[in-house]
Parts: structure tokens; sequence; C-alpha cells
């Protein structure tokens, strides 16, 4: 028998969120967006292009995006101390890492549509596509190395960020992909908290903080808890994904993706792991068959029964209230890890991130 | 409800229908800047006048869906402590270094696999080699536009490889040697892994007090504690950098009969 641990730590108080974004979160992810993409650009043009490949290893990156990864390093980085400039390589290859999987995210799940526009497979086929994302992994490569060469890098401690979130990525995603694969039913809250920690929140939040944080210290002095910056990008990150599963029921042109694509999937999401708890008698019989179709044999009519379950059962409303909950609980993170820092536009612009989480489209 | 007739072959998906967006904070939250109602139990859930009954279930699971998230950051926390724990020189336990060190780098090698093959081993060369940061510098702009060159290279290291020390304590029997210490561009932190058999006897038990000191000239100087009563046979072991895993130094110690 185990020995007895800890007993488990009580949730800590959630305290209220900003109700509103801020101005400073739009202008930052903005105006370090477009310094990000300009500097990405530089390793994405290519004087004699390489037939079938370097127009589709820039497609992504042009398409455009938030920009919430890179501008989350830099936003760290001058929180910390340092200058944009020095952040950029940094946020360069965030930026181009995050466009890299989601080229291979968007076969593995079979998406069809992506910012707008159809997904790179469908455009060019599979072979192609996946072709176009190992090129662009690699090339997310280049501005790092390009920066640790110089005097005084950041390497080890990018470096040693870089490893984990790797790690951590590719098992979350193997975590969505194997419950799909094996139609899992038996998942509760903490195992798809566990896969968004992974999948999510490591290389949208926790990567870039930490990046922007080693390129302000070069990984020599602690200017912020390590771990409360993971705390607090795991939190922010949970309350994120769960938001994003959220708009794909409700999604629109502005969204980007397809309606439903989450349910024609089967993905595991908080909402759907709830209904598999709540939903009894026929209607959990109706969900289980859903769930045991392949997805091109999963009709608009049968998705838009799942999502009504969800309605019925009020997943979508406990979805909602966790997401909130979590928002909450970075935000206590953030005063912890971030309190102490000078104030500043850019710790603003961190904080800014909660309720941004609930606005963006 | 869904019948069997709902379940044909979905060949087209027609067009959904969409309206305008739902996705202002109002529509989907409740107030956010009221006070979380109950310690743990973060906010509210949002008003649903229809499901009464499940706005009141919704409350106690959203408390425990927090207090999972707790929970498992905890346990990522815990088990990124442990693993750096076990590399850290003052708790590593000796006689597992070679093993987890070899487990370290066949994950390192997977892990690289399934990103890209170069990743890991490319930044990893780059951090530690001064002559690729150098031809980094020299080349690693081509075929980039409008981009400024990196700032010039850092001192160079000594050329010379460092010789280290062996000193042997316990068992008169003993004799030991270490292969010099290459140049190193960044500070290291040596970790001193067992000394294993090898060769016809690796049954034997490993030597596993190895430390480290100082030679009267500020030199690095490794120390052996062999036991009186050590098997005869040939021991080797590594001195690592606890941060990158790169291999620094190979001990062999040989007991005599």
């Amino acid at each position: 028998m185990p020995p007895p641990g800890p007993p488990p730590e009580a949730p800590k108080r959630s305290r209220p969120v900003a109700r509103y974004t801020p101005p400073i979160v739009p202008t930052l992810l903005r105006d370090y967006g477009l310094a990000t993409r300009r500097y990405a650009e530089a390793y994405l043009a290519r004087q004699q292009p390489a037939p079938y490949l370097d127009d589709l290893v820039a497609d992504y990156p042009r398409r455009g995006g938030k920009m919430m990864r890179p501008a989350l390093c830099i936003a760290a980085a001058r929180a910390c101390g340092a200058a944009s400039a020095d952040a950029l390589p940094a946020a360069a290859s965030i930026e181009l890492f995050h466009n890299a999987l989601l080229i291979h995210d968007d076969i593995e799940d079979g998406s069809e549509v992506r910012r707008g526009h159809p997904a790179l497979h469908i455009t060019h086929g599979i072979p192609l596509a996946l072709n176009a994302g190992d090129a662009l992994l690699l090339r997310a490569l280049e501005p790092l190395l390009d920066v640790l060469a110089r005097p005084g890098g950041y390497g080890p401690a990018i470096l040693a960020a870089t490893r984990t979130m790797a790690r951590e990525t590719v098992e979350g995603q193997a975590l969505e992909l194997g419950w799909r694969a094996t139609n899992r039913t038996d998942l509760v809250p903490s195992d798809y908290l566990t896969m968004v920690l992974k999948k999510t929140a490591w290389l949208a939040f926790i990567w870039p903080i930490q990046l922007g944080i080693a390129v302000a210290t070069g990984g020599r002095r602690t200017i912020v808890h390590p771990d409360g910056v993971v705390r607090f990008g795991f939190f922010l990150g949970a309350a994120f994904q769960i938001q994003d599963d959220l708009l794909n029921l409700v999604a629109d042109d502005a969204y980007g993706k397809e309606w439903g694509g989450d349910l024609y999937e089967a993905k595991r999401t908080l909402l759907l792991i709830h209904l598999l708890g709540s939903a009894t008698g026929a209607d959990r019989r109706a969900l289980d068959r859903f769930l045991a179709l392949d997805r091109a044999d999963r009709t608009p009519a049968m998705a838009r029964e799942i999502a009504s379950l969800m309605e019925a059962h009020g997943s979508v409303a406990y979805a909602r209230s966790v997401a909130l909950a979590l928002a909450g609980a970075a935000a206590h993170e953030f005063d912890a890890v971030f309190g102490h820092l000078a104030p500043s536009p850019d710790k603003d612009f961190i904080a800014g991130l909660i309720p941004w989480v609930f606005e963006r489209t | 409800m869904l019948t069997d007739d709902d379940y044909p072959r979905r060949k087209f998906r027609p067009d959904t229908g969409r309206t305008g967006s739902k996705r202002s904070l109002d529509a989907f939250t409740p107030p956010l800047d009221e006070p979380a109602q109950a310690q743990g139990q973060g906010v509210s859930p949002p008003p649903s006048p229809n499901h009464s009954d499940i706005q009141t279930e919704i409350s106690g699971l959203v408390g425990e869906a927090v207090r999972a998230g707790y929970d498992v950051i905890n346990e990522n926390l815990r088990q990124g402590r442990a693993a750096a724990d076990a590399y850290s020189a003052n708790r590593y336990k000796l006689g597992e270094a070679t093993q987890d060190l070899n487990k370290l780098g066949k994950r390192l090698v997977g892990l690289s696999r399934e990103l890209s093959t170069t990743w890991f081993d490319l930044l990893a060369a780059a951090v530690r080699d001064p002559d690729l940061q150098a031809a980094l510098q020299s080349q690693g702009h081509q075929g980039h536009q409008g981009h400024q060159p990196p700032a010039a290279m850092p001192p160079a290291p000594p050329a010379e490889p460092v010789s280290i020390a062996v000193e042997i304590r316990g068992s008169t029997n003993a004799s030991g040697t270490a292969t010099p210490l290459s140049p190193q561009a960044r500070p290291i932190h040596p970790v001193a892994c067992a000394l294993n058999p090898i060769g016809a006897s690796t049954d034997l038990p490993p030597i596993e007090r190895v430390g480290f000191g100082a030679t009267p000239a500020g030199g690095l100087r490794i120390i052996v504690g062999v036991p009186v009563d050590q098997p005869p046979g040939r021991y080797q072991g590594l001195i690592v950098d606890g941060e990158s895993g790169a291999t620094l130094s190979v001990i062999t110690v040989d007991v005599h009969a």
C-alpha cells in the first residue's frame, strides 16, 4: 500500500477577473504581432522559392492569426526588463513553430478550415502538407539558431524550456488522438485538464512566457518564480481551451473554423466529458452510437443533436463556469507571479489576456 | 432523439446557416467583476432558469474541476521537481546514474524524432560547440532577406584539454585515470556517475563513491572511494554536465588482485 500523501491542496480563492479586456491587449497584439510577422517573414521569404514547398510553408503564417503567443513572449521579456528587439527571434520561432504544428494538427484532426480558408491539406493534399509542416518545423528553429551564437546568450535556458514544451505538447496531442482512436468514454475532468496542460497550455502560454523571461535574464537570474509561471500558464491555458471548445459550438466566419468541428471529430472536450457523465438512457445510447461512428459518417443532424444534448444536460453551462473559475485561478496566480514587477503596459497586457480569453473571436 | 435512420454515410456537409456572432463576453459569461461567490467554488454558473436543478449540480462540479486543476498542476510540478532532483549532484543515486542517463538519451532521441530529426541536435550543438556557433554566425543568414546578422562571437575558450587527476581512497590495490576535459564554451555543472564494471565481469558491484576535489594548482580532481573488498576488475564511469547531459570525461579505475 502506498504511503499516504499530503492532503490535497484546497482550491485557492478565485479573485474577480476584470470584466473587459483592457485596450492595451489589442494594441500590443497588433504591435508585437506586426513586429513578429515582419521578423519571421525574413525566414519565410526565399529569393528562389522551392516548388511545391516554400509557398506552402509560408501559407499559414501569412494568413495572420491573433499572434497571442509571440506577443506574450515579448511582453514577458519587456516586463522583466528586456528590449522588444531582443525577444523578436524567440517570438518569431514561437509563431512559426505554432503554425507548423497547426498544419499537422489539421491533418490529424481532419479539419477543413483554418483561419477562414481551406486547410493546407485540403488545398494541396496530405503528402505535400505534411512535408510543408516538417519544413516549417525546421524553419522555426532558424531564428533561435541565429541568436544562440550571440555572447551572453540564453541558449541553455531556451533549450531546456523548448525541450520540455516539445515533450509536453506531443504527449498532450497523443492523449487527445489516442482517446478518440480508442473511443474512450470513461474520462473525467482531471483527465481533460491534464491533456489541456500538455497540449495547449505549454505551447500557448507557458513556453512563450518562459522564453521571454529567459531573454530578459539569460536564464541566470530568477525574476519570477518558475513554478508560478507554469501555474499561471496552465490555468489561463485551460480557460482558453475550454472557451475555444465553446466557441466551436457557436462558430461563425470570424471564428475561422467550421462549426462543430470538435463534435464531428468527437474530441474529448470538457463538454463531451460532462455529457458522458450526465446522459442516461436513450440520450446516452445516442451519444454512444455517435461516438462509435467514423468521422465521415457523423452527419450535421447528429452533431446538432449532440450539441442540443450538451445544452439540455448542462454541459455548456458547466464548461462556461469551469472556464470562468479557472480564469479566476489564473488571476490569482498572476498576482503571485508577476505582482511584484513594476507597473508597465506589458504587465497589464499579460493580466489583460485573462478577460481577453473570453472576448476573442 | 437520434434514430438509426439518422446514420447514413455522410457525403456532403450542408450550409450551417450561421448567423451573427454570439461571442461577446456578456453572451457567454456572467459579470466577471463580481466577487467569486464562495471560496473554492470559482464563480457562479450563468443564469439558466430552465435548468435550476442542473445549476445546483454544476456549482459543486465546478469546485471539483478547479480542485482537479490544482491537483493536475501540482502533480506536474512535482514530477518536474523530481526529475530535476534526479539530476542534481546532491541527491543523485549514483548506482542508477548510467542507467538514467541512457534513458534520458533514448527519450531525447525519440522526442527529436517526433518533432524533427534535427531540432534538438542542432540546438544542443549550437549551445555547446564554439565552432558551430562561428559557422552559424557566418552562414546563418544565407537565404534570409532583410535580416540583421547577430553580434560578435564570445571569446574563444582555452584550446587545450584540461587534465583531470584521479585520487583513490580506501583500497590500496586500485589505480585510476580520467580522460582530459575538453574546453567548454560555457560554465558546466559536472555530475559524477557510478563506476560500473566492464569487460567479462559485469556482475561485479559498482563503485558508487565518486566525488570532486581540487588540485593544489586549482585543477579538477576526481576522488573515488574504492572499498577494500572491491572485487578486482576494470570499472568505468562518466562525468557529465548536469544541465545538458553531455559527457565531459570518462573515469577508469583498475582494481588489482
